[in-house]
């Protein structure tokens, strides 16, 4: 969409103001940089990661150890973000507004997951039980 | 579920830590959360490619089975749609952002932290704590309402492990792998579609 938009700004603007193409173009490829600057850390890393953990597969200690590890990493995550968000008068004061606002949007995920697994069930896995 | 309430205590802790100290202020000069974030990813491909089922459900990979994730996907999608309706206070995109976690509370929370706010970060972190929660309390219901495939699409990513084995008790054994391979490729997609959907 992002990538749609611009094309069409671009194409705009190139028939308006050849001059200004330069400026947007920029603003574009940086966007596109950023995201893709995002992507590209996130799946070398886990990629790495899957590398490393097929190579090591057999090494039981290590496999059991990483689960351990994952979860202090993911309270240490926890930890931080609950500093972060502690100290943070603005949040703290609307605690329950973001709780509610949570159960919401969990309640819609839920349920429509739950449908949409209905009809797939429904459409292209019952015939087989 | 012990998980989940452990992991709801360490936030609570931080959360007290926080505010009461000032802690915050010497953390703020490293950008911890964000090397962590790093940390678990590098740990989590670990734990997938380690993982000898997640190799042999490769093999067992018809393409049927992708109908899961997507079914997860587009029905996350609609059912936040829907609920947007009756929200004014945050945006579609946000309300989307926050969902396509599926589960995933530790990592979306942290991304949408990171690139959004603190404030939808929080609520990406309680949202899917609560989808967890009502996956684990209500498999068994879901599977004989909805049929067998449901109780995995409402676990959305946590289909790989921590809702596995009541998805398992209440769908039957042959649906864990399904419930394994959609878990897997949910896990792989929460970062890409969350920072997708922010960056729109």
């Amino acid at each position: 969409m992002v990538v749609g938009v611009h094309f069409i700004s671009i194409l705009v603007y190139k028939q308006i103001h050849p001059f200004r193409v330069h400026i947007k173009f920029i603003t574009f490829i940086a966007i596109i940089a950023k995201i893709f600057d995002d992507l590209i850390t996130v799946v070398s890393i886990m990629a790495g990661g899957m590398l490393l953990g097929f190579l090591l597969r057999a090494k039981q200690r290590i496999v059991s150890g990483n689960e351990k590890l994952i979860n202090y990493a993911i309270y240490l995550l926890l930890f931080l973000l609950g500093v972060s968000i502690g100290s943070n008068e603005q949040i703290m004061s609307s605690l329950s507004t973001l709780g509610l606002m949570a159960l919401v949007v969990a309640m819609g995920a839920v349920a429509g997951s739950v449908l949409a697994g209905f009809l797939v069930f429904k459409l292209f896995f019952k015939k087989n039980d | 579920m012990k998980g989940s309430l452990t992991i709801l205590s360490f936030f609570a802790l931080g959360l007290v830590i926080g505010r009461y100290t000032i802690i915050n202020e010497w953390l703020s000069a490293v950008d911890y959360s964000t090397l962590s974030l790093y940390l678990l990813m590098f740990l989590v491909g670990i734990s997938i490619g380690s993982d000898t089922r997640s190799l042999q459900a490769l093999k067992n990979m018809t393409l049927k089975i992708l109908l899961i994730p997507t079914a997860t996907i587009v029905g996350t999608a609609l059912g936040v749609w829907f609920v947007s309706i009756f929200v004014t206070k945050y945006t579609l995109k946000e309300l989307m952002a926050v969902g396509a976690g599926y589960g995933y509370y530790s990592l979306s929370s942290i991304i949408i932290k990171n690139s959004h706010s603190d404030a939808l970060g929080v609520v990406a972190l309680l949202s899917n704590v609560i989808r967890e929660i009502t996956t684990l309390l209500l498999a068994p219901l879901m599977a004989i309402y909805f049929g067998k495939i449901a109780p995995i699409c409402s676990g959305g990513a946590t289909s790989m492990d921590t809702t596995l084995p009541i998805i398992s008790r209440a769908s039957g054994k042959e649906y864990a792998i399904p419930s394994l391979i959609h878990g897997i490729i949910l896990t792989i997609l929460v970062p890409f579609i969350v920072s997708l959907i922010l960056s729109i």
